[in-house]
């Protein structure tokens, strides 16, 4: 099931910075997250995470560093500023909301059988 | 035999060419593939396949300045405004240069012994094609894609600069000395029709560079837009 792009947009904010909440990552295992939970059926192009985690350092929602990783290789680190935590909090409040107003009409379907 | 370095250096560079991506953004995309491809190594493929799995996720060199671009606006503007300053200091270049070609080429046709009119005549033919020179070498520069980054650089624009400075003091030097050795060739009646037939020369710029202007604007015609998977 491929999801649509716009959900997947909405989306990709409240996710990195769950995923952030759960202590420091970078782009590519970020990316292998997502793709784990979502048991491989939601495909981010790569690429594109990037300027989303750009965008959320900008506006002070989380933090980057470089260091060297156990590859050998510069890697760029994230981490969940107390600003991100405030507004993975609010995200997370308006999923629910949504979740739950689908939730109950799709539940009170009448059964048709 | 496959060499995955190169590749990558290839990779990297093919996206470089954007202005949307700076540096910084290189090195972590290339990280990211990195990554990836020892993933995908490690599950038993060979470097080249990991490497053509690796950058199809990663994303193509069309989708991802668009989004970049997003986020690095100021980065895109300043390569801009580095552009219309090279610009100017070619647009510069051209009329300096065209300038002392007009005045070289009234004293030659002098010398050649031709009269008043036509040889300021001829040194308009001269300003003219020098003119028209430097027009097709600038759009030549544009389509080649490494004189154009190298004239996009700073670099390239402080060296025009500094050509124009160059060419400007020449070009200062040429209009006291030229009448002075012009009088002495021909009367100065001669010398005074010459220098009318010059006053045309303003017809170059405001007909030929505006032909200039709306060439690049046709060739900068640019394709629709692609969309964007994730943005919120």
């Amino acid at each position: 099931m491929s999801i649509s792009k716009d959900l997947v947009a909405a989306s990709a904010t409240p996710m990195i910075l769950a995923i952030l909440a759960e202590g420091e990552s970078y782009g590519y295992a970020i990316t292998r997250r997502v793709r784990e939970l979502s048991g491989g059926q939601m495909e981010w192009t790569d690429g594109m995470l990037y300027p989303v985690l750009h965008r959320l350092e900008r506006q002070g929602l989380i933090k980057s560093v470089e260091r060297i990783s156990e590859t050998g290789r510069k890697r760029r680190y994230y981490h969940i500023q107390s600003r991100g935590k405030t507004a993975l909090d609010k995200q997370q409040s308006q999923w629910m909301l949504v979740h739950s107003v689908l939730n109950q009409l799709w539940e009170s379907k009448p059964c048709l059988t | 035999m496959f060499d995955l370095n190169q590749q990558m250096a290839q990779w990297r560079q093919s996206l470089g060419q954007s202005e949307s991506l700076v540096r910084s953004d290189l090195d972590e995309l290339e990280s990211h593939l990195r990554d990836q491809i020892d993933q995908l190594t490690l599950s038993g493929l060979s470097s080249e396949e990991a490497f053509w799995i690796a950058q199809r996720r990663i994303g193509n060199a069309k989708n991802l300045p668009c989004e970049f671009a997003k986020v690095n606006g100021s980065a895109v503007f300043r390569r801009r405004l580095q552009w219309m300053l090279v610009g100017i200091m070619a647009y510069l270049l051209i009329i300096v240069l065209s300038h002392l070609a007009s005045v070289a080429g009234t004293l030659a046709a002098f010398g050649a012994g031709f009269h008043g009119y036509s040889a300021g005549w001829i040194g308009q033919g001269a300003q003219i094609l020098v003119t028209l020179t430097g027009l097709a070498l600038v759009i030549a520069a544009l389509k080649s894609p490494g004189i154009a980054r190298l004239a996009g650089s700073v670099g390239g624009g402080l060296f025009l600069g500094l050509f124009v400075i160059v060419a400007s003091i020449l070009l200062i030097a040429a209009r006291f000395l030229i009448p002075i050795l012009t009088v002495r060739l021909v009367s100065v009646e001669e010398y005074g029709q010459s220098v009318l037939i010059q006053n045309a020369s303003m017809l170059v710029y405001s007909v030929l560079i505006p032909i200039l202007v709306v060439t690049l604007l046709l060739q900068l015609r640019s394709p629709a837009a692609t969309t964007n998977p994730v943005d919120a």
